[in-house]
């Protein structure tokens, strides 16, 4: 390869989802830590927002060394301030979705269309090869999955990809928080405004109005709606795989 | 004659549950319609439309997506049509779900990551209908991914993981601890499960554009290369995440042959508490409310009364079939599929069956 990779990392301010502390955003540190697993010690670490904020600490203590920190307003879009910035870079690493505010998981797709690059999620591991990266993919049921795609690349790495954090105190005491100019630039597509409520509470689910009369709601609630169950009695136990046999293939669950 | 008003013995009436005669109140002779057919939403011509994009599986949409398509069909109003956008095979009707209009993409099914394809053929779609508003399931993988793309390159205003919506405004948590945010419903909502109610009293029109108004599939060449996905192996993967397993209850004696089942089957095994109290499988195994919530797509119930703490752990599961030798145990209720008979006999022909439809290579199809 010709000129190194260069590969950044981007890291968000975490909270302990029952005490609500600020830390490190835990799915930031694996993105973290799978960044300095490809790149060592040229890993960029960068965050978008207060230089000040204590979990950028956490993340010096889990390895970062330095953090490159890039000024922006509260409750600007991070995306971007953070395009100009990374344009150079070959693969920018992101978690799944932050945990403080809303954390929409769309900033690394919104990032890889203003850079007009690929966007993998769910990354359990990467690896680089001739200009290529190989992504192993987490999908559900226990299933990986295997994409190869060309770089630049963003991905945003799975909370589950396996890496070891370590957490460090002499690492937090050395290490360096620095400052970055005042960012410009942005993408089209303001987010939503949004108005933070007070108090804890559900969620109301959207349920259509029934305009039934009572007698027939009232049957709603007290029958459960018949599931049309086959049963099957007759025949005998050979006859009776076949029907099972029959349903599985019916509905796709076996493939013989 | 006396003014004794009279009661007519034989008027309408219904036996409840529990096998007590219940007399109908209200809407005196009418009969007591079994799955009346759902009146349709709206009789008028869609002047605009509301979409709903989400992938299928073997064939059918999902409880999340029928959740995605209840919402666009509550939120419309008599001259808004429902649009739903299918990517994989369908082969079920989506008008008692809400559908107006089904636009079917039969390869671009989520077994293949093809992002760029997927984006081509929503975007084109989108050209033509020129949605208010498209509603998708915020899923793990697959739509949640595919509606994050399609708000980027789109740069609409959108909002993603709703827990709450109607015409007016939308919520999603914000920073976790049960506090929500709440904004103007944008035109992109991307929808967590249970935001909504599936079960609504109107249907759809549930038309399928033919194949000739389809977006023309834009030769597209997709950046990423899916090299397949790896094989795991039945016992490597948790039994939360099984797609298939067997169970065993009470009324399972040879838990050898059970053990034969599941690996003919590729299943994984799991057990009821009964099963698991008697030592015959490790607490691990055990599925309900005490034990494991599972939501795999078959579920084979062996010998399993299907007790309520049992049912609450396989709730999320697509198919339940039941095999049991008492066909008023409460399983019935819940199993699409009941085999009354001996678990054990009908176990070892079933085992027999698979092995010679292995053997002889029988195609799915002919049945
Ligand atoms: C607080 C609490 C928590 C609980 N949590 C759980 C839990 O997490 N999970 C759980 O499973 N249970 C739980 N239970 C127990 C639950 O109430 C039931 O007792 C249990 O599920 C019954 O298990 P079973 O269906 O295997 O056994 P049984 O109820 O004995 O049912 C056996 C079934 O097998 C059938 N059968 C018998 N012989 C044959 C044969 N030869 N062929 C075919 N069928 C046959 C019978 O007809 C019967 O339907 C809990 C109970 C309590 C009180
Ligand atoms: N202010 C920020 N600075 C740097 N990275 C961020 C910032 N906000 C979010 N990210 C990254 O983007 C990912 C997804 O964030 P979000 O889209 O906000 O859920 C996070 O996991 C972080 O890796």
């Amino acid at each position: 390869m010709s000129k190194p990779l260069s590969v950044a990392v981007l890291v968000s301010v975490g909270r302990h989802p029952v005490s609500g502390v600020p830390r490190a955003c835990r799915g930031d540190a694996v993105a973290m830590a799978l960044g300095r697993r490809l790149a060592g010690g040229d890993l960029r670490v960068i965050h978008a927002g207060n230089r000040d904020a204590p979990a950028l600490q956490d993340y010096l203590a889990l390895g970062a060394g330095r953090i490159e920190v890039l000024a922006v307003a509260d409750g600007s879009d991070p995306a971007g301030v953070l395009t100009g910035l990374l344009k150079d870079t070959d693969l920018i690493l992101t978690g799944s979705r932050a945990e403080f505010g809303l954390g929409s998981g769309l900033l690394p797709y919104r990032l890889a269309h203003a850079l007009d690059r690929a966007v993998v999620n769910d990354v359990l591991d990467l690896i680089i090869e001739r200009n290529e990266a190989r992504v192993r993919q987490f999908l559900p049921k226990g299933k990986r999955r295997a994409i190869a795609t060309p770089l630049p690349l963003v991905a945003a790495v799975h909370p589950m990809a396996s890496v070891l954090l370590t957490y460090a105190h002499a690492r937090r005491i050395n290490g360096r928080i620095e400052g970055i100019g005042p960012a410009h630039g942005s993408i089209t597509g303001h987010p939503a405004t949004w108005t933070v409520e007070q108090a804890p509470r559900r969620a109301v689910p959207l349920r259509a109005q029934n305009n039934a009369d009572g007698y027939t709601r009232m049957l709603s609630f007290i029958q459960s709606p018949a599931k049309g169950g086959i049963v099957a009695f007759d025949g005998s136990p050979v006859d009776k795989a076949q029907i099972l046999l029959s349903y599985l293939r019916e509905h796709r669950l076996v493939e013989f | 004659m006396s003014t004794v008003q009279r009661i007519d013995p034989r008027r309408p009436a219904s036996i409840g549950p529990s096998g007590l005669r219940r007399i109908v109140a209200a809407k005196r002779g009418a009969a007591i319609a079994e799955e009346a057919e759902k009146p349709l939403r709206t009789f008028e011509a869609p002047a605009r439309w509301h979409m709903v994009i989400a992938h299928s599986d073997r064939g059918s949409l999902d409880e999340h997506a029928r959740q995605a398509i209840a919402a666009a069909a509550i939120l419309s109003d008599a001259k808004t049509g429902v649009i739903v956008a299918v990517l994989g095979e369908l082969s079920e009707d989506l008008a008692k779900a809400g559908a107006d209009l089904v636009a079917v993409f039969p390869d671009l099914d989520g077994g293949r990551f093809q992002p760029d394809r997927e984006l081509a053929a929503i975007t084109s779609l989108l050209g033509t209908y020129a949605p208010l508003h498209i509603f998708m399931p915020d899923t793990a993988m697959g739509d949640g991914d595919l509606g994050r793309r399609l708000i980027a390159s789109l740069g609409m205003d959108a909002a993603t993981r709703v827990v709450e919506l109607d015409n007016g405004h939308i919520a999603t948590p914000w920073s976790g601890g049960g506090v929500l945010a709440t904004a103007p419903l944008p035109r992109v909502v991307l929808l967590t499960a249970g935001a909504v109610d599936s079960a609504i009293p109107f249907a759809g029109a549930g038309k399928v554009t033919e194949a000739a108004v389809m977006p023309r599939p834009v030769p597209v060449s997709d950046r990423y290369r899916d090299l397949g996905c790896e094989e795991t192996t039945v016992s490597s993967i948790a039994l939360e995440e099984a797609d298939f397993i067997v169970s065993a209850g009470n009324g399972v004696r040879n838990i050898a042959t059970l053990e034969a089942l599941a690996q003919t089957l590729g299943a994984s095994v799991g057990a009821s508490r009964v099963a698991v109290d008697d030592g015959k499988f490790p607490r691990d195994k055990q599925i309900g409310a005490t034990g494991k919530t599972v939501a795999a797509s078959a579920y084979i119930a062996v010998g399993i009364s299907g007790a309520v703490q049992h049912l609450q752990g396989i709730k999320d599961c697509r198919h339940v079939i039941a095999l049991n030798n008492d066909a008023g145990a409460p399983i019935v209720k819940r199993a699409d599929l009941t085999i009354v008979g001996d678990a054990e006999d009908v176990m070892q022909a079933l085992i027999k069956r698979i092995a010679q439809a292995r053997a002889q290579r029988e195609f799915p199809g002919d049945i």
